[in-house]
């Protein structure tokens, strides 16, 4: 990161001279906000023969759009691409500085450079877990006194930040031993150890859905009725997890204990074994339970645990999983890239062949077609008369299956899919529409700020269900709030020091201030048409301009295009 | 309540924000007052679902089927109800009072003892099934059922829910508004009336609406932004949010109800059958008794007892029973088994629910379990997907109306076939 550093700098203060002269009046520009984490890491792997890989991922989806006759959306803006970046890899939208620093790098590739440069961003490492914290958490409610949820993700946050391998962290979420406070990685096991004694159930199977990918609860109480999952392989893998224990020092493993299951025909007792359902010989005695499982979820042959990330790291870069549900991938094929989820396979193996360092999959997709596609599509233009449901419905006033989107373009990501942002991103995009610079929470009083703030928003949002990639709709409640919540009313407020505020005091024309508002809203200008329409608003409000100015504010992120992603 | 007075304050400028609507392209959003559900009773009005839902599976044995005096029926005692022959759990005495307007099933039978894929089943009548997302009960009904004049979601879903009820294939437009706090339900909804600089930005906001649909129109429509901001300014102003304020209730109707989120919430979901909402959802939580089942239910049911029993008595008093079809229970039921905790753990195979109302054949008692807990299979089995078959009858609403999936196969509202004994 020093080099990219180094070799930035002088762009730094060549976008500072020549300066676009209507940004200059907005405000002087502050120091990077970059490279304040990860120094000194070694991360060439995350660069290394990085176009093959990405090739690779571009032919299997070209090859699908092909078979399925699917032609691909047009290359999106450069502008709306960074906006999806900054969405998925820090949970915001680019601030106008971010912006004036993008449009004055006229270098080739300068996606691909501020790729990495916001990998290197604290906002990444605090993003990033905190989204992956729910899959390993659960939901924020009913949370015991000792968890320490906050604790946990910051402590992921950095790890991410470095590059720490992913199978390495794997390994001390379940294995970790100690207090939830200075050992943070315990909080996997301790938010559910600390609630009841089905904690060892609920952690297999926690486990194998955010660690593997695939559900094995069902098998809880009978066989898996469609896979391979038998009861005893869930009461096996429980069993792993049935000598830890909670005490006031923190979490501890307990040789004595065994896990006891009971006959639900017989109600008998018995004592369960600990067993993997495949390849036991990837695990190895003479350590405690859970490291043993710890070590064979994370094997290096174990694909499902590579795929499953990758899957992941998709879900959270499109707003929608590779393989959907998130947590239910088939099996790996016996040959990889032989089927439906090849790129899985080759973002798997990549991966591992990369230090299992997450910056490297994600770098993978950031540069791969699909993520640069449009979110517009010539198969979207007209809202075609729905033909499937008149055969076999013909009540014309009732809407239907299928328009809902079943939306083949998106499916195959032969174009960018329009996701509604999660609360975290709202909240944080938000939060960035009042700040002419990028929102760093790197000072502990700004951070316990924003998150007393982000708790209260998400408890006015409903925020709940792990199932965060089921997409959602607009939702009315959701819609009032994003019009009259205190969130939205800080975001737009016309204060000495907010955007709205020096937009409208600072701006030098008219034109100049609907650019700067466009661009903070929706990291684009406005087309001549909406010029048309909003100039004559700031004309006539001379004398009340910041009024004006919030109330272009409001609608701008109050708009589809400002809470979809796309 | 202020935002009350604040969405009344707005009620004059109502036709102004009409207008609005009207020229934003929101027609069918435009509501008749006169034709408020409220004016009309009895069997003419078009009929209501409430369900109680009672997350994490309850006891049987602590509710509907208790086994007093036998090896798997805990402390438990049993009392009388209205209905002859026919003892519930003695923790539920206002409740033996109107079992007359209520039938009791102890058959219903389940294959998914876990959480997530119960609730599925229950809530839809399907198991669930990777390649579609069926939708819930209530989702079907309010498709079904319209209601002219209604400015509030036709499907409200009062009290916290990990699972709120969804449209699954049917779409997201029949999801219920899910509102975890009823006491603030009328703090969050209402809002800011039509005033100048409102329109100004609501007209801003259509521009942008759009210029994003451009080349994606098809995508944007499928995201209900527009058919929801409709809808929320609709709301927002309408005098139909003080259903929620139970404040506007005689004090000894409240007192009825139990001093309790829930008690309010079944009040709540009377005031809003009134107004023409179509479901209802009532959630109660913590029925997962693993441990220390009967203190637990003791205390669940000083909770549930008066809120369900002034429900099911305030309809039949106001002559809206016969309108409104209700039904109580949850995911699964519990082990006839108690553990070495004194609780009682998952079990799917025999479990218990009640149902009332919307011209179901009341006073009706279907099934029985074995009171040595020896024999798993109840008496009389009942599937889930023949109750729901029963309930959608009653509602008038075909059980076999097949509708089109995403996967181009045609699914039935429900799989099972109507209960006799429950439909005259």
């Amino acid at each position: 990161m020093m080099n990219l550093k180094l070799r930035l700098l002088p762009l730094l203060v060549a976008a500072a001279g020549c300066g676009l002269v209507a940004w200059t009046a907005l405000g002087p520009l502050v120091d990077w906000p970059f490279a304040n984490a990860g120094a000194g890491a070694d991360e060439s792997h995350v660069a290394d023969g990085l176009s093959a890989a990405v090739d690779r991922v571009n032919r299997h989806v070209e090859g699908r759009w092909t078979a399925e006759g699917i032609p691909p959306a047009e290359p999106a803006d450069e502008l709306q691409v960074l906006r999806r970046l900054s969405l998925a890899l820090v949970g915001t939208i680019p601030s106008l500085e971010d912006i004036r620093q993008f449009e004055a790098d006229d270098r080739p590739s300068r996606l691909d450079r501020w790729t990495s440069r916001m990998l290197a961003d604290d906002r990444f490492g605090e993003y990033f877990a905190e989204r992956l914290g729910v899959a390993l958490l659960g939901e924020r409610q009913n949370e015991h006194p000792m968890f320490r949820r906050e604790r946990f993700v910051s402590w992921l946050g950095g790890e991410l930040v470095r590059g720490r391998p992913f199978d390495e962290i794997a390994r001390q979420i379940i294995a970790e031993t100690g207090s939830p406070t200075s050992a943070p990685a315990t909080n996997f096991v301790t938010a559910q150890i600390t609630q009841d004694d089905q904690f060892a159930n609920r952690l297999a199977s926690r486990t194998v859905r955010a660690f593997l990918g695939q559900r094995i609860d069902c098998a809880e109480c009978h066989d898996h009725p469609f896979d391979d999952w038998k009861q005893a392989d869930f009461q096996g893998l429980a069993a792993y997890f049935a000598q830890a224990r909670f005490r006031t020092s923190g979490l501890e493993d307990d040789d004595d204990q065994r896990l006891e299951v009971e006959d639900r025909s017989t109600l008998a007792k018995r004592v369960v074994e600990p067993r993997v359902p495949f390849h036991d010989d990837w695990v190895h005695g003479d350590k405690s339970r859970r490291r043993q499982l710890a070590d064979w979820v994370t094997h290096r042959e174990n694909r499902r645990f590579t795929r499953a990330i990758a899957n992941r790291v998709w879900g959270l870069m499109f707003g929608r999983p590779f393989v959907t549900p998130i947590d239910d991938i088939p099996d790996p094929p016996e040959t990889p890239e032989t089927d439906e989820t090849a790129v899985l396979d080759v973002l798997a193996a990549d991966l591992q062949a990369h230090d299992v360092d997450l910056r490297r999959t994600i770098t993978v997709i950031a540069l791969s077609r699909p993520f640069r596609l449009a979110s517009t599509h010539p198969s979207l233009t007209s809202l075609a008369p729905d033909t499937s449901r008149a055969t076999v419905d013909s009540d014309s006033d009732k809407a239907d299956a299928a328009d809902e989107p079943s939306n083949p373009p998106a499916t195959t990501w032969a174009m960018f899919p329009l996701i509604q942002l999660r609360p975290e991103q709202i909240f944080r995009a938000y939060q960035q529409t009042a700040s002419i610079q990028p929102m760093h929470g790197t000072n502990v009083i700004s951070r316990s700020d924003r998150l007393i703030k982000q708790n209260r928003f998400f408890n006015e949002f409903s925020l709940i269900g792990e199932n965060e990639f089921e997409e959602r709709f607009a939702a009315v409640p959701q819609t009032v709030l994003h019009m009259t919540s205190r969130a939205t009313r800080e975001a737009i407020a016309a204060k000495p020091f907010s955007v709205a505020g020096r937009i409208a005091v600072m701006a030098q024309d008219d034109a100049s201030c609907l650019d700067a508002c466009f661009l903070v809203c929706l990291t684009r200008r406005p087309t001549e048409e909406e010029k048309s329409h909003f100039l004559p608003q700031l004309v006539r409000s001379r004398r009340n301009r910041t009024r004006a100015v919030e109330d272009i504010l409001w609608s701008l992120i109050n708009s589809p295009e400002f809470l979809w992603n796309h | 309540m202020e935002p009350l007075k604040r969405a009344s304050a707005h009620v004059d400028s109502r036709r102004e924000f009409l207008k609005l609507a009207a020229g934003l392209g929101l027609s069918f959003v435009l509501p008749g007052l006169e034709s408020r559900a409220a004016g009309r009773r009895g069997r003419k009005r078009t009929k209501s679902m409430i369900r109680v839902w009672l997350e994490g599976g309850p006891s049987q044995l602590e509710t509907w089927d208790p086994h007093p005096d036998s090896p798997i029926g805990g402390p438990t005692r049993a009392i009388k109800t209205t209905i002859a022959g026919v003892e519930i759990a003695e923790h539920f005495p206002r409740l033996a009072e109107q079992m007359h307007h209520l039938s009791v099933i102890r058959s219903l039978v389940s294959k998914e003892g876990d959480h997530a894929r119960g609730v599925y089943f229950v809530r839809t009548g399907y198991r669930p099934d990777p390649t579609i997302t069926h939708p819930s009960l209530g989702s079907i009904v309010t498709r079904e059922l319209p209601s002219p004049g209604l400015e509030i979601p036709r499907f409200i879903s009062l009290g916290y829910n990990e699972r709120p009820s969804r449209g699954g294939f049917l779409g997201g437009r029949f999801d219920a508004l899910h509102l975890s706090d009823p006491d603030q339900a009328m703090a969050k909804l209402a809002g800011r009336g039509p005033d100048e600089r409102q329109k100004r930005r609501l007209e801003s906001l259509d521009v942008l609406a759009r210029s994003f649909a451009r080349g994606r129109e098809a995508a944007v429509e499928a995201t209900l932004h527009r058919e929801s901001l409709n809808a929320a300014l609709t709301m927002m102003t309408s005098e139909q949010l003080k259903a929620f304020d139970v404040s506007a209730e005689p004090q000894v109707v409240r007192d009825a109800f139990g001093d309790s989120q829930f008690g309010r919430a079944c009040l709540i979901a009377r005031r809003l059958v009134e107004q023409g909402v179509r479901v209802i959802e009532i959630a109660l939580q913590n029925f997962d008794t693993h441990e220390n089942n009967f203190a637990k239910n003791r205390e669940l049911a000083g909770v549930l007892d008066p809120g369900f029993a002034a429900l099911v008595a305030d309809l039949a008093e106001r002559d809206l029973l016969d309108s409104t079809a209700l039904l109580c229970l949850g995911e699964f039921g519990r082990t006839p088994k108690i553990n070495a905790k004194d609780g009682r753990d998952h079990w799917p195979a025999a479990f218990s629910c009640l149902m009332g109302g919307g011209g179901l054949t009341p006073g009706v008692l279907i099934g029985a379990t074995d009171p040595t807990g020896e024999r798993k299979e109840p008496d009389n089995p009942i599937q889930l997907p023949a109750l729901y078959a029963t309930i959608l009858r009653t509602l008038g609403i075909d059980p076999a109306h097949p509708s089109a999936t995403p996967i181009g196969r045609p699914i039935k509202y429900s799989d099972g076939t109507v209960i006799p004994e429950l439909l005259a």
